[in-house]
């Protein structure tokens, strides 16, 4: 029917040809493939891409990990979440070479819902966290990390680390701790925070005063890091259900 | 959409005309106008290979060499091809950390890209990054409202560029998102994001009136629709004249037909976007006639799997 119809179309334009300069469209046909498996690979193209393959696979079978529960990824509080702001608190502790009181990952940075029990590769990190983010750590007053907290219920919470408890309520954080202490306003707290956020990603500007340290490694890097150096030390990671954030109806 | 033109041919067959024209149309001095057949990709999202078979809801589809036989396939029946490409062609996968995105601009060279736009993530691995990978790039891309004067980007990428395919001029030009807040500066450096839609209209005007262009593209990555005000390709569509398709990107929006919307001067305007990670490649044949009759878009949306 279509090819019909087509046919009659050319048949037309012809008989204007001559009646005027300006084109129009008189037929538009939109045929999007999906490209499944059925199809065929182009040799030349596939043949480009080994190198790379051979040299990117290498790297992402490494086993650097096991772990003993399934870790998904939710709001406000999941047991992904907190496994992974553990590692960053962990791992930048000491690179720091001083106590982190906690560390914070914007939800929208982990990309993968959930990483399977059994063995961690390189590769399963990469996927969970490819953004080539920094991890900068920041001394942050009280008032600040209350701005923050307030942010992240906002959001509807984000990953947290041990350290930090608060509860939602409308919105906004309240019985915010650290440490398991009420949270002094004007004390100076020590936080692991991807240089996405604390250069003023997701709405926090209001970080862009903090002072910093770079650790000059990417996130990725670093949870990378603690993986391998747990593993080695024969420790099975272990999925945390604790609730950090609570949410006040 | 405009004008039912089944009917409207038939009536003109019952009617003689469709007779005459016919007799006419086998003269051997005729010329007859050609069709386009352009294909179009957006943010591929450095997904070189397919999505791997591990149960999730990708498993098993996308993948640069079979949409490279497809491209072939396709060229091997169509004679007027244009294969364009609406951004973020990096981040997303192991190859861009670990090459910068060298493998994807070489792929997409070797397939025949003719045409792509500058995504946010295409900034990803610093504007110098991106500067990098341009000598493996045998296309050109387009960016209408990023002034790279101030960058080491400086007279590398356009406005736009003018195909002519089979006597049909068509222009084609390019449209990013705004950066502040969604790239870090210390990326984009001094890259000056303008008005979408002034930039849209001033390139599109002199696409279509001044060049003479039988079909006017915009390369978008703006994203195609937003709950607020924010500039959209909807919101480009109704706001300009003289852009005949916009090919998104940016929301990751499959869609299972073009949207079609109107402009200022009420005439129709296609908008299409295939997802993402390389998992569709989309196609509209264009057939193109002279005569004023509005555009009469007849769109079905076959998804093929083999």
């Amino acid at each position: 029917m279509m090819k019909r119809h087509v046919i009659f179309l050319s048949i037309l334009s012809i008989s204007i040809w001559s009646c005027s300069s300006k084109t129009y469209i008189a037929d538009l046909d939109v045929n999007t493939s999906e490209i499944s498996q059925d199809y065929q690979e182009d040799a030349e193209i596939a043949s480009l891409i080994e190198p790379y393959k051979k040299e990117v696979t290498a790297q992402m079978v490494e086993i650097i990990g096991t772990l003993d529960k399934k870790l998904t990824k939710r709001r406000p509080n999941s047991n992904l979440g907190n496994w992974f702001a553990d590692a960053l608190k962990d791992e930048s502790s000491r690179l720091y070479k001083k106590q982190i009181d906690f560390a914070v990952q914007n939800y929208g940075g982990i990309r993968i819902p959930s990483v399977s029990a059994g063995e961690i590769t390189v590769g399963k990190i990469f996927e969970l966290m490819p953004f080539d983010n920094k991890l900068l750590i920041l001394e942050c007053d009280g008032a600040t990390v209350k701005k923050l907290t307030d942010r992240i219920a906002e959001k509807g919470g984000w990953p947290i680390s041990a350290g930090l408890t608060f509860t939602i309520v409308d919105e906004h954080s309240e019985d915010v701790k650290i440490n398991g202490e009420a949270i002094d306003m004007s004390a100076t707290y020590i936080a692991a925070i991807p240089d996405y956020i604390a250069n003023g990603g997701d709405n926090c500007e209001f970080l862009l005063d903090m002072k910093r340290y770079d650790t000059e490694k990417y996130v990725r890097d670093i949870v990378i890091e603690h993986l391998r150096r747990e593993y080695k030390e024969g420790e099975t990671q272990m999925a945390d259900p604790s609730k950090r954030i609570a949410i006040k109806k | 959409m405009t004008i039912n033109r089944r009917q409207f041919i038939e009536n003109s067959i019952l009617t003689g005309v469709g007779l005459s024209t016919g007799i006419l149309g086998k003269l051997p001095t005729e010329k007859v106008l050609p069709k386009l057949c352009i294909l179009h990709t957006n943010d591929v999202h450095s997904r070189i290979e397919p999505f791997p078979m591990d149960g999730g809801r990708n498993q098993g589809l996308g993948g640069a060499a079979r949409r490279a036989a497809l491209i072939k396939k396709i060229r091997s029946e169509e004679q007027n091809v244009l294969l364009l490409d609406s951004g973020d062609i990096f981040q997303g996968t192991p190859y861009f950390n670990f090459f910068g995105g060298e493998l994807e601009i070489k792929l997409m060279s070797q397939m025949g890209y003719d045409l792509a736009t500058i995504g946010n993530h295409d900034f990803d691995g610093g504007i110098d990054g991106l500067h990098k990978q341009l000598p493996h790039a045998n296309f050109d891309f387009v960016s209408a409202n990023y002034n790279f004067d101030n960058t080491i980007l400086n007279g590398k990428v356009n406005s736009h560029k003018i195909f002519n395919k089979a006597g049909l001029k068509v222009g084609v030009f390019g449209l990013g998102i705004e950066l502040n807040s969604l790239v870090p500066k210390e990326l984009y450096k001094e890259t000056q994001y303008l008005d979408p839609l002034i930039q849209g209209q001033k390139i599109a005007s002199r696409l279509k009136n001044d060049e003479k262009c039988d079909l006017v593209i915009c390369l978008s990555h703006l994203g195609y629709n937003y709950r607020d005000n924010k500039v959209s390709d909807v919101v480009l569509a109704q706001n300009t004249s003289d852009i005949d398709i916009i090919l998104g990107g940016h929301t990751h929006t499959f869609m299972s037909k073009p949207d079609i919307r109107r402009n200022t001067k009420g005439e129709e305007v296609i908008i299409n976007q295939v997802g993402w990670a390389g998992i569709m490649l989309g196609r509209l044949d264009i057939e193109f006639e002279h005569a004023k009759k509005g555009k009469c878009v007849s769109c079905k949306n076959s998804l093929i799997n083999s």
